[in-house]
């Protein structure tokens, strides 16, 4: 994870943004990308896995139901490359769907936002996991 | 029960009514008649007492009126004869000479001699009796006392109003009598109808039973009723445990109406083993009847559920009955058992297994739906409020930023229109209010609306949308908006579940009298095994590749329902991978406006 130190010039994050709705991903990359952040998207979560391996993440916003492999999957399988282990990451879910603890302890899925939802939360807990401030940006 | 007792009680009132007449006119003329003998004896008492009673007053006013005579004192022996009818309470009381004059009387009218001759005159001995007296006056000769007593005197009244008041309190008496005798023995006569109903073919026990009011007797009976149907159900129990014939053909019916019911029904004993079961019950079961019989219950409902269940069942607040489901069989011939069973006053338990699968199976179909709708809700919701936020928050974004987020907000908006269209067209097949609001349909600008309102989706995906239209198009009869809803189900799946770079082809023509219209596209395509069901309600084939594709299960359902209506239809063929072609047909009628 690329954590900023002391008063070195800092570098673009990057996000990966995974929703099947080019909609979703649409919007959210061209919000995240005014703030400052790099943004790579994907419409599933096989796509997505494939960038993981290639870039380094600052964190991962993803949808919970997609074709191919979910957002659950998706999770997991990040958890368990070692670049992306400790990559926080931002569950959208549109069912409702309530994570059991353990699957976010197993997951390392930090926050679970359902839809719809707020750009602007989304923003401020990005944010927040990314130890990123506006001003930053 | 109701109508017998109804029927024989009239019978038996009359019964006691006329027997409590008769004893109460029997009760009567002995009362009379002695009353007639007392009434007798005391005449003839009262005139002896009467008797004795003239004879003491004209001793007493005998003496007197002597000397009065004697004295030649009329005026005192009036005085005399007044004052013995009044305190001796006569009638009359005179003094009357031997030649019939009166000297004296009470009623001083009839009075006729005026003086008291000095020489009296004879008195002949039979003028004397039984109210005269004879005054002898010494040297004068003798006159006649005459007495009469009064006639009230002579009845006794008292007796009178003693009789009339034992008469009086004999009837309340019988009435009193009468009363608690029927009170008393309602019971009995209840008891008497319910054997005579039982006579006439009453089989009903409980109904037999008597109210509490009825006292011991009732308790009595009822107790009696009990054991009775202990000691009947005991021996069917044991009759159909030992598989005998029934005796009555009462009892053949029930059991072959049992025996042919589509529940299963069991009953088992204290220990739960089966005792009986029906045909239904031995295929839930799994066994043959001979096999089952003995075999304890639990031992044939395999699952966690029945054991609970059952153990509910010695639970006293359960009184004596439990309702669970459970499991039987394996994989796809699972049956999901709705389990009833209540313990039985003789003993032993009645158990009735009812198949409960298609129900579960429709429960979870539904479930899935409303999961699936909230979703399909969600998804264009989610990007309304991010694209409403971004116009919010970006006041002064270029016109052609603004312009295309107010177009994904109004594709999203129509979106939403589609899916509550389709889910309240849903509710009215499932409520059978469907209605087609006929009119002219034009159908070229029907075509020309659909292009463009899957011209954005299209291109999202990248697919190839193309519309290939007879030229001419005919006018037809039907309901616009069902006909849009219907096609544009049908090309929004073509859409869906074609991935990017696929083509979706819609054609229509008329065929013979038919307008057909078709939707081809190159998408995944439906398997073999789930092309059956593909138009049923919340259906959605078991495929991994249209799991992860949101939908209701509901858009190819709803299509065949609004084509139906028009008195069309819809079918569908495939090839897995390579795409699927659905037809879509409707009758062309000639235009309203035509017709009229």
């Amino acid at each position: 994870m690329a954590k900023v130190t002391g008063g070195a010039p800092m570098a673009k994050q990057t996000l990966l943004i995974v929703d099947d709705e080019p909609c979703v991903t649409f919007m959210l990359a061209s919000r995240f990308r005014e703030l400052g952040f790099e943004v790579h998207t994907a419409d599933n979560g096989e796509q997505a896995i494939e960038i993981a391996r290639t870039v380094e993440l600052a964190a991962v916003i993803s949808d919970f139901q997609m074709p191919r492999k979910d957002g659950l999957q998706l999770a997991r399988e990040l958890r368990q490359l070692p670049s992306t282990a400790n990559v926080p990451v931002v569950m959208l879910t549109a069912r409702g769907h309530r994570l059991s603890p353990r699957e976010l302890q197993e997951t390392g899925i930090q926050h679970v936002m359902p839809k719809p939802f707020s750009a602007r939360e989304l923003q401020n807990i990005i944010q927040e996991v990314c130890g990123h401030s506006r001003e930053a940006a | 029960m109701g109508r017998f007792l109804r029927k024989l009680v009239p019978g038996h009132a009359s019964l006691i009514s006329s027997a409590l007449v008769m004893s109460t006119a029997v009760l009567l003329s002995a009362l009379g008649a002695l009353w007639w003998t007392v009434q007798q004896a005391q005449v003839a008492e009262s005139h002896a007492s009467a008797a004795r009673t003239l004879q003491a007053i004209a001793q007493t006013v005998g003496a007197q009126l002597e000397r009065g005579i004697a004295d030649r004192d009329l005026a005192g022996i009036r005085m005399i004869v007044l004052e013995a009818a009044r305190g001796g309470r006569l009638s009359m009381c005179r003094v009357v000479l031997g030649d019939g004059s009166v000297l004296a009387d009470s009623d001083v009218g009839a009075i006729t001699s005026k003086t008291i001759p000095e020489k009296l005159p004879p008195v002949s001995s039979a003028a004397l009796g039984e109210h005269r007296f004879e005054l002898a006056i010494p040297g004068r000769g003798t006159a006649i006392l005459e007495m009469q007593p009064s006639a009230e005197s002579a009845e006794p009244q008292s007796l009178q109003f003693a009789f009339a008041g034992i008469a009086v309190g004999a009837l309340v008496a019988v009435g009193a009598a009468s009363v608690v005798i029927r009170r008393r023995g309602r019971p009995f006569t209840l008891v008497a109808d319910a054997l005579s109903a039982v006579a006439s073919g009453e089989r009903d026990l409980a109904a037999l039973e008597l109210a509490d009011s009825t006292g011991g007797v009732g308790t009595a009976w009822n107790e009696f009723l009990r054991e009775l149907a202990r000691h009947r159900a005991r021996e069917r129990l044991e009759s159909v445990a030992s598989g005998r014939v029934n005796d009555s053909a009462h009892d053949d019916l029930a059991l072959k109406l049992v025996d042919s019911m589509w529940h299963g029904v069991v009953f088992a004993d204290e220990e739960m083993r089966i005792r009986y079961c029906n045909g239904a019950a031995a295929i839930f079961l799994g066994g043959t009847r001979e096999s089952l019989a003995g075999t304890p219950i639990a031992e044939c409902l395999k699952s966690s559920e029945t054991g609970e269940g059952l153990l509910r069942l010695s639970d006293a607040k359960n009184r004596g009955r439990v309702v669970f489901e459970c499991g039987v069989g394996e994989g796809d011939v699972r049956t999901v058992l709705r389990v009833s069973a209540r313990s039985v006053a003789a003993g032993g338990y009645a158990i009735l297994l009812e198949d409960v699968t298609q129900q579960r199976v429709a429960d979870r179909s539904k479930n899935a739906f409303v999961e699936q709708a909230t979703h399909e809700l969600r998804t264009p919701l989610t990007n309304i409020r991010l694209y409403v936020e971004a116009l919010i928050d970006n006041p002064n974004s270029e016109v052609a930023t603004r312009s295309q987020h107010l177009n994904v907000v109004n594709q999203e908006v129509r979106r939403l229109e589609r899916i509550v269209g389709d889910m309240l067209s849903v509710s009215e097949i499932e409520a059978g209010t469907l209605k087609l609001a006929l009119h002219d349909v034009r159908l070229p600008s029907l075509f020309t609306d659909l292009e463009a309102e899957f011209a954005g989706p299209a291109r999202a995906k990248n697919i190839a949308l193309k519309f290939d239209l007879h030229p001419k198009l005919p006018t037809i009869v039907g309901d616009r908006d069902k006909l849009i809803l219907a096609i544009t189900n049908v090309i929004g799946n073509a859409i869906k579940y074609t991935p990017e770079g696929g083509t979706v082809r819609v054609s229509a023509r008329p065929v013979d009298s038919d307008l057909v219209v078709e939707v081809a596209d190159s998408g995944i395509g439906i398997r073999a095994e789930d092309i059956e069901r593909v138009f049923e309600r919340f259906y959605r084939a078991h495929d991994p590749r249209v799991e992860k594709i949101v939908g209701t299960g509901l858009g190819l359902a709803l299509a065949r329902d609004v084509l139906r209506l028009h008195g069309g239809d819809i079918s569908v063929q495939s090839t897995p991978d390579r795409g699927s072609t659905f037809a879509l047909k409707f009758p062309i009628r000639s235009p309203m406006s035509r017709a009229a």
